[in-house]
């Protein structure tokens, strides 16, 4: 109700200032639209720490399926395509990972975000701003609680797709950015911009059969709040390797993936890393007579993940 | 362990080379951080200032510290990619927290400011709200090697050295989660992006 009355406010004050200002929640809609259905082509920058990398990206749709790359510029090639329902990761060694997932469903973030923003988050227009040439509208995504990290958005004026992206801390602080330094929105691309050079091996991450005995569960004493368990699979990377089960958690903004595998008793190795705002956290849990290794992987703060960490259970039990 | 504290000293007067530095940082433990503490509070006390500046040379001692951390071959990590920049991130945490010991509590010339944890957080305990607080406290700075901070200071990146054959499972976790994170995060190519780049990485190891 008081949103109504501050807008009828503004209406009256400002008629031609509030025509071109769209709500917090119907700019992040266009924008994820305008990510997964414009074709555009540019460069930008990658910051994590004081580590800066240039890279390129395609985006296509092309009959229908979303077609992407993202090229690595100085230093190691590295390449990362979306091909429809597949993801090829080209590694700096001239190989090449695999992972399709033909139940992947693109519209869901679109969907969740258009029912609602996340209750565990502040979204406000925050100003304006110029990127790549660009008038652009800024936006503050700020986490209600410490479980989380926020966001800094600049999106474009014209097509809505977001020009620069920060993560940010609770102080503030930037620990990883994106920023386009060109853009071109009519590019031209057709099926040969996607197509994988050669490679001198090739592994892919293939599903395991749900039925087998030894199915690991993964149960969560605790989360943080708004986070749910959004989809799990189990898959192994060749088939001499034992598979390894992931549980990913999503709030809608923020993920992380929990990763079972059976290991042997000496070949265990607990930890912690973080780089920017990914943290990885390793740690033994045993069940039955088995030991086995979990691994957070997420962007979530490190106490947090420590916690869930603590709170993980492991199940192995055969399911009819 | 017998401290250092002419090395201390003369690092907090801003008077290390790069090589002492790098092994101060590498050195400071919490009895450190609080000598370092009683130091600036008692130089500020006969100063009469209301803190002291942090030396002009730190930050830039810090990147050499971080350009020159050792190689895994000591100290290596359990992810790798992450091994690097985890050990950097380590001592970037320390930085923070010391220059937080510097610009603190000079106010009112009381100790460190001892953690009180978000309301919000629902009741992360010990060690955990003391780095909640850590991270509460942590201030606003330009985007830098200072950025890189790893908020369990005392705990973070000392795992055990393991085999190079680990690779490709870390690279199979990292493209998992980023593919799934593409699909239901808000945070647009982020995810493919921070995956080309921690794939590049561990390209250059």
């Amino acid at each position: 109700m008081m949103r109504i009355l501050a807008l009828g406010l503004t209406l009256t004050a400002a008629p031609l200032a509030i025509a071109d200002s769209l709500p917090a929640q119907t700019l992040l809609e266009r924008m994820t639209e305008a990510t997964q259905e414009l074709d555009y082509q540019g460069r930008f920058l990658y910051q994590l720490g004081g580590e800066v990398s240039t890279m390129e990206i395609r985006h296509a749709v092309i009959d229908g399926e979303q077609y992407q790359r993202f090229t690595h510029l100085d230093g190691r090639l590295v390449e990362v395509l979306r091909l429809g329902d597949e993801l090829v990761c080209l590694h700096p060694n001239g190989t090449l990972t695999r992972i399709d997932d033909p139940d992947q469903n693109l519209l869901s973030f679109r969907q969740r975000l258009s029912s609602r923003i996340p209750e565990q988050y502040n979204v406000l227009v925050d100003g304006d701003g110029r990127v790549a040439g660009r008038a652009t509208t800024r936006m503050r995504v700020a986490p209600l609680d410490n479980h989380r990290y926020g966001y800094r958005l600049w999106l474009d004026n014209e097509s809505h797709l977001l020009l620069k992206s920060e993560m940010v801390d609770a102080s503030g602080l930037a620990m990883e950015r994106v920023e386009f330094v060109t853009l071109d929105l009519e590019p031209d691309l057709g099926e040969s911009d996607f197509e994988l050079p050669r490679v001198i091996a090739e592994r892919a991450l293939e599903t395991v059969p749900a039925s087998r005995s030894d199915r690991i569960h993964l149960e969560a004493g605790w989360l943080p709040r708004g986070f749910h368990a959004a989809e799990g699979d189990w898959r192994r990377v060749t088939a001499e390797r034992s598979p390894v089960a992931a549980q990913s958690y999503s709030d809608g903004l923020a993920t992380f993936t929990v990763f079972v595998e059976s290991v042997a008793s000496d070949d265990i190795e607990e930890g912690v890393s973080r780089i920017g705002p990914t943290v990885a956290i390793s740690r033994v849990a045993a069940a039955g007579e088995r030991t086995y290794l979990l691994t957070l992987v997420g962007e979530i703060p490190q106490p947090t993940a420590e916690r869930v960490m603590e709170g993980l259970g492991v199940e192995v039990a055969a399911r009819p | 362990m017998s401290r250092n504290y002419e090395a201390l000293s003369a690092f907090l007067d801003g008077e290390t080379n790069d090589f002492e530095t790098r092994r101060v940082l590498r050195d400071l433990d919490r009895d450190d951080l609080a000598t370092l503490g009683r130091w600036q509070r008692a130089s500020d006390a006969l100063h009469g200032h209301a803190s002291m500046a942090v030396p002009a040379s730190f930050n830039a001692s810090l990147s050499q510290a971080l350009a020159a951390e050792p190689k895994p071959a000591r100290r290596a990590g359990m992810m790798h990619g992450f091994a690097r920049v985890a050990v950097a991130a380590s001592v970037a945490a320390v930085t923070v927290i010391g220059w937080q010991y510097w610009s603190g509590p000079a106010e009112t010339g009381a100790a460190p400011v001892v953690a009180t944890t978000d309301a919000a957080n629902d009741g992360a305990a010990g060690e955990a709200s003391m780095t909640a607080s850590v991270a509460a406290q942590r201030m606003t700075r330009p985007f830098g090697e200072t950025s890189l901070v790893a908020q369990g200071a005392q705990r973070a990146a000392e795992p055990r050295a393991v085999s190079n054959g680990q690779q490709p499972r870390v690279n199979a976790m990292l493209l998992r989660h980023s593919e799934f994170t593409a699909r239901h995060s808000g945070q647009g190519m982020m995810p493919y992006a921070r995956l080309v780049s921690m794939d590049a990485r561990n390209g250059a190891r």
